[in-house]
């Protein structure tokens, strides 16, 4: 949720950077979204376009890379896919709290010029 | 055309602000409780509940709600130490509201700090605040069905109270299902059944507080 929250921190995240390297103009912003990270693509694409509307980046489209939610069994050291309800261990059987991917939430890269 | 890495977190400007938040409270032996759960759920009840049995000069409260001091009042009578935050239409707290209400505070002889967060199983999973631990306030009244409807914040939280447990013979609630459907997202996670107007479970969430 608060995908209007989320477009505006990416907003001045970008921002930013288009200072630090003086650019002209953004096309695409990559984003990278962890399974358990709650954030719906369509909501934060359409949040963003109102928020950079007139600036450098109101053409930047937002491109999202999903990251897969995965553990590493604490038995056997698996490193295993996970959903929210089941993080059960392929190999031995233990249910695993040991999350090494799938909160992210982060502004990975840009184009521009 | 250039292609410039960024990696940077989204969520940084507040779980930054959190780790100050939490790192400054820790440098005063002060622990951190966030409690959460829908509205109703019964949080401020069993808040008045736990401080009626706990040592209330070593405690002190922060308050979130949208509007009214309602619940600042209620823990105040109680003589606890309290502040109240009011988001005016915001759905959950961060890390930034959390610090300015601790500069508020008057932390002299005071071990913990319980954030009373605002009503709301969505959002409020999403922000640290600058908590050591989560109790999230679940209810007989509100289907058994939640676990898997709102599984961020069942994931997230360290420890689950089940309350109006007085109430449950007057509902079709399946506790087995719900503990099952717990089970499958926070594996460790222990469930303490609770009727916080009664008073009645608050001894072992007391104690589940300090083992944690």
């Amino acid at each position: 949720m608060h995908e209007s929250s989320v477009a505006k921190e990416i907003f001045d995240i970008v921002n930013d950077v288009v200072m630090e390297n003086t650019l002209v103009r953004v096309d695409k912003i990559v984003i990278e979204l962890g399974e358990f990270s709650c954030i719906q693509q369509q909501m934060l694409s359409f949040a963003f376009q109102m928020i950079a509307e007139g600036t450098i980046m109101e053409k930047a489209v937002l491109e999202y890379e999903i990251v897969k939610a995965t553990a590493r069994c604490e038995n056997c050291g698996t490193i295993f896919d996970i959903t929210f309800t089941d993080k059960v261990c392929p190999s031995c059987g233990t249910v695993s709290t040991h999350f090494l991917t799938g909160t992210e939430a982060n502004v990975k890269e840009i184009e521009g010029d | 055309m250039k292609t410039i890495d960024v990696k940077t977190g989204i969520y940084k400007r507040n779980d930054e602000k959190a780790k100050q938040v939490n790192d400054y409270l820790h440098n005063r032996n002060i622990k951190v409780f966030n409690l959460l759960g829908t509205p109703g759920s019964g949080k401020t009840t069993i808040l008045e509940q736990l401080l009626a049995k706990m040592e209330k000069e070593k405690i002190a409260v922060i308050e979130g709600d949208l509007y009214t001091d309602q619940d600042a009042k209620r823990i105040e009578s109680l003589g606890v130490r309290t502040v109240q935050l009011n988001t005016k239409g915001a759905c959950h707290l961060e890390a930034q509201m959390i610090e300015e209400a601790v500069q508020e505070l008057d932390l002299t002889g005071i071990e913990t700090i319980i954030i009373d967060n605002i009503g709301n199983l969505v959002c409020t999973a999403e922000f640290k605040i600058g908590e050591d631990i989560r109790i999230t306030v679940s209810s007989v009244t509100e289907g058994n069905d939640k676990p898997l409807k709102y599984p961020l914040m069942f994931q997230t939280t360290d420890l689950l109270v089940l309350n109006k447990m007085d109430l449950a013979p007057f509902t079709n609630f399946d506790k087995e299902k719900f503990s099952e459907d717990v089970k499958k997202l926070n594996p460790n996670c222990s469930i303490i059944e609770c009727a916080a107007v009664k008073g009645e479970g608050v001894d072992q969430l007391i104690h589940a507080m300090s083992d944690k």
